[in-house]
């Protein structure tokens, strides 16, 4: 079946890559075209299809490899979902037709017409990948990656809600655990050995709630483990046990900073293509018209001819050849530092360390174009070019390493500054009272409804999916950063509002089927869920 | 590659070679097509990345200068922020994937909704750790509680004070009960604030301790009398852990036999365990009405 398993007798210490793939639900069946489903279809083109690639490829070329992937219930629900799956091939149509008049466009202007050539073959590729190879369900085809024993896939919480933020009530976070994992269940066919907290936030007391449905580790942010009680031995480079019995596994700085940050990180190389480049905004209006918002706004289609080049705004066209060297060369880069650091603290610890590398998903492909591509070219080099380490899953480290040191882990979060403060703040304080008192309605109708009706039955698990709706960490995040404040706000003042009108309605013992029909077809994450979780 | 190699191979291998390769126009082209492509070239792309030689690091990082548990030390304790996007824009924490809209977006203005009610009729007030220094707290005081209050003081609206106090309750919080005796608190910082406001951020906090903040109307003669008490919030740590002592145990589903404490077990080990069963055992925020008045 897969590959052998990499570790190696003579290998120093194991890296493991944890992708954590998340996008907040967004579907608007009202629209015919609606803005925001963007963020999926751009995800799916630029980052889920080529990640997938690179997979495949590895495992066609026995690569030994092993990643672990979150994929959080919201975007495995949208990759599922058979409408979003038909807009997006629709919208990928539009770009092979876009590419196809860029390549007649640029035909004397051999720099540009490279690129539309090579954007027109990838947007091909992955139209006919989409509904073809992979017939429109990519979570399976991840499925197929972990059942080739490759890709460890963890949980997460159900729609990503910020746990310690709403661990005032603590039904409320236990209810967005166990939901999250019952639907990844329902995804991937097993109990997740792992869970990834959103945003890593950890409170105490969080790790009860994973222990109870079976979850063996979790991931927290460095000082999560750093400043755990005791102080741990080894430090981030293994595992702590919590009270509760199951492991916490730290992220590690070194790593981390090499891909993440904003001054030394690789994805700022000047040879990559530059995001804010797109001919959504650079080409002319009626030409560009069929393919941005039918409203009129200029929006991004993933075709962009320019590299970063340098601080300022004058830009180079983009020579992918360069950028694919670039990528090779920061692999090998990266492999190089992990060589050095694993030789570093391994001599210390008298066992095999781990580094915990987690990033979002998203960053590769979409914001870090050739990101992919770096991570085919670390896994190839880490397989063939060295000896020192070898890639793991922490479940499989668990395996190896069955005892480890007890600690208390540090309350903290991978936001800004380390803990609450990006989702606590003037911007999005507000929502907190009004999701803190659904929360305590909807244990309150949990436990008034012990026999419900076929309506109210209904009503009560609608009112759940709006609760967990409201409570994504992702609208108190966008209003902090001010991206697309309106439609964060929008949702949350809607989901909470949908919730209160069916809770009104229960309480009244009066339910609108009409509406409620028009909320399950809108609002229809979780078909199965079971208000109950909430008693 | 060998034609003949390459005429052998199906439809969708040759496809994925030139998918591989970067061959142009390949998506258009045929079986006979793709093997005229293809022909005589080498597989150049997969083998640079197998077979790469190393090749010096673009920079040297600073490594681990010192044992690695104690390198931490030196790392910043805050984390390392993420970059949104090509770092030619100010780094700033990566929302879903989508560029800025074009329209612009007026900040901060939609802090106090009017959609949304106003009040649930629900006399709490509740306190959540922003870092470990600071606090938020947002309350709804009713009327019913205000009423009581004034009356209890036997004073009107207009000659009370109306009052934050922070409690630091790590000290208070006795191990049977989750619920502090704030009569015996000693150590709070009292704020006044605006009667209508109806939330505050309390800067003052410390790292690793647990607290809990009440409103208060205070009378002129320094009487005062609690309106509502929050639950228990305890703030992060910012360090490493003074306490030292290793238990090693393996993974279990739950609680693999129960903590034994070194001789180094000190309070703040028990704030750590008091706030680590404020989880399980003060679920909801308690909602008291008017305590026993308390001197000031």
């Amino acid at each position: 079946m897969g590959p052998a398993p990499p570790s190696r007798t003579e290998s120093k210490g194991h890296l493991a890559l944890v992708l954590h793939a998340h996008l907040p639900f967004v579907r608007h069946p009202e629209h015919a075209v609606f803005l925001e489903e963007n963020w999926l279809y751009e995800a799916i083109t630029e980052t889920y299809l080529p990640l997938l690639g690179v997979f495949d490829r590895l495992l066609d070329d026995n690569v030994p490899f092993r990643i672990t992937m979150s994929l959080t219930p919201p975007l495995a629900f949208m990759l599922k979902d058979e409408l979003l799956c038909s807009r997006y091939a629709r919208r990928i149509t539009q770009l092979v037709e876009l590419a196809s008049k860029e390549v007649d466009r640029t035909r004397n202007d051999p720099p540009f017409n490279r690129l539309a050539q090579m954007y027109l073959d990838r947007f091909g590729e992955c139209r006919d990948a989409f509904s073809g190879q992979y017939g429109r369900d990519l979570i399976g085809a991840f499925r197929r990656l972990q059942e080739a024993g490759v890709l460890e896939i963890i949980a997460s919480a159900a729609t990503h809600g910020y746990l310690p933020l709403m661990a005032v009530n603590p039904k409320a976070v236990r209810a967005q655990i166990r939901v999250g994992i019952e639907e990844h269940i329902r995804f991937f066919g097993r109990r997740p050995r792992g869970f990834w907290l959103p945003e890593c936030a950890y409170a105490p007391g969080l790790d009860d709630f994973l222990a109870e449905f079976g979850v063996q580790y979790f991931i927290t942010e460095s000082h999560g483990i750093a400043y755990a009680t005791p102080c741990p031995s080894f430090g981030v480079y293994a595992p702590v046990i919590c009270p509760s019995g199951i492991a916490a596994f730290g992220r590690d700085i070194h790593s981390s900073k090499q891909v993440w940050s904003a001054i030394e990180g690789y994805p700022g190389d000047h040879q990559y293509r530059e995001f804010y480049r797109d001919v959504g905004y650079d080409l002319d209006y009626d030409y560009i018209r069929p393919y941005i918002h039918p409203d009129g706004n200029r929006i991004d289609t993933g075709v962009k001819y320019y590299r970063i080049t340098g601080a300022d705004r004058h830009k180079e066209p983009y020579d992918p050849e360069l950028a694919l060297e670039k990528a090779a060369e920061h692999a090998g880069n990266f492999v190089f530092n992990r060589e050095r650091q694993f030789e570093y603290i391994e001599p210390g610890m008298g066992r095999k360390p781990i580094v915990v590398a987690p990033y979002d998903a998203e960053l590769f492909g979409h914001w870090w174009y050739e990101g992919p591509e770096w991570i085919e070219f670390l896994l190839r080099k880490i397989a063939y070019d060295q000896n020192v380490f070898d890639t793991i899953t922490p479940g499989n480290y668990l395996n190896e390493n069955a005892v480890n040191q007890r600690a208390y882990p540090c309350a903290s979060s991978w936001g800004w500054r380390g803990y609450h403060e990006v989702w606590l703040e003037g911007s999005n304080a507000w929502i907190y009272r009004h999701l803190h008192a659904a929360a305590d309605r909807m244990c309150e109708l949990a436990r008034l409804f012990n026999t419900p009706t076929e309506l109210e039955r209904r009503a009560l698990n609608q009112a759940a999916r709006e609760l967990l709706l409201a409570q994504s960490s992702d609208w108190a995040f966008i209003m902090k950063t001010g991206t697309a404040v309106e439609y964060a706000v929008k949702r949350t003042k809607e989901h909470l509002q949908r919730f209160t009108g069916l809770c009104e309605e229960l309480k009244a013992r009066s339910v609108d089927e009409h509406r409620l029909d028009e909320l399950e077809r809108r609002d229809n994450i979780f078909p199965a869920i079971d208000y109950r979780v909430y008693a | 590659m060998e034609r003949s190699d390459l005429q052998a191979m199906k439809l969708f291998q040759l496809k994925k070679l030139a998918s591989r390769l970067g061959i142009p126009g390949r998506t258009k082209m045929d079986k006979a097509q793709i093997v005229e492509a293809l022909v005589g070239k080498e597989i150049t792309a997969a083998r640079r990345a197998k077979a790469a030689t190393r090749r010096p690091p673009a920079r040297m990082p600073a490594g681990p200068r010192v044992a690695a548990s104690t390198a931490l030390a030196e790392t910043p304790p805050s984390v390392e922020q993420k970059p949104a996007s090509p770092p030619a824009e100010a780094a700033t924490a990566p929302a879903p994937p989508k560029p800025p809209a074009p329209k612009a977006e007026p900040e901060h203005t939609h802090r106090k909704p009017h959609e949304l009610p106003q009040q649930y009729n629900q006399n709490r007030i509740v306190l959540m750790p922003r870092d470990p220094n600071r606090l938020y707290a947002y309350w709804e005081i009713t009327s019913a509680a205000v009423r009581a209050a004034l009356q209890r003081l036997g004073v009107t609206a207009g000659e009370v004070k109306t009052v934050l106090r922070v409690h630091d309750v790590t000290d208070l919080v006795g191990p049977d009960s989750a619920q502090p005796q704030l009569e015996h608190s000693r150590e709070y910082l009292s704020i006044e604030t605006d009667p209508t406001a109806d939330e505050w951020y309390i800067n003052a906090a410390r790292p690793n301790r647990l607290y809990c903040i009440e409103r208060l109307f205070v009378a002129p003669d320094g009487r005062a009398v609690s309106l509502a008490v929050s639950n228990l919030a305890a703030t992060p740590s910012d360090h490493i852990s003074d306490v030292r002592g290793e238990t090693w145990v393996a993974a279990s589903r739950r609680g693999a036999g129960t903590f034994v404490p070194t001789a180094a077990r000190n309070k703040w080990l028990a704030g750590q365990e008091r706030a680590h069963e404020t989880m399980s055992s003060y679920a909801g925020a308690s909602s008291n009405a008017a305590a026993p008045a308390t001197k000031s």
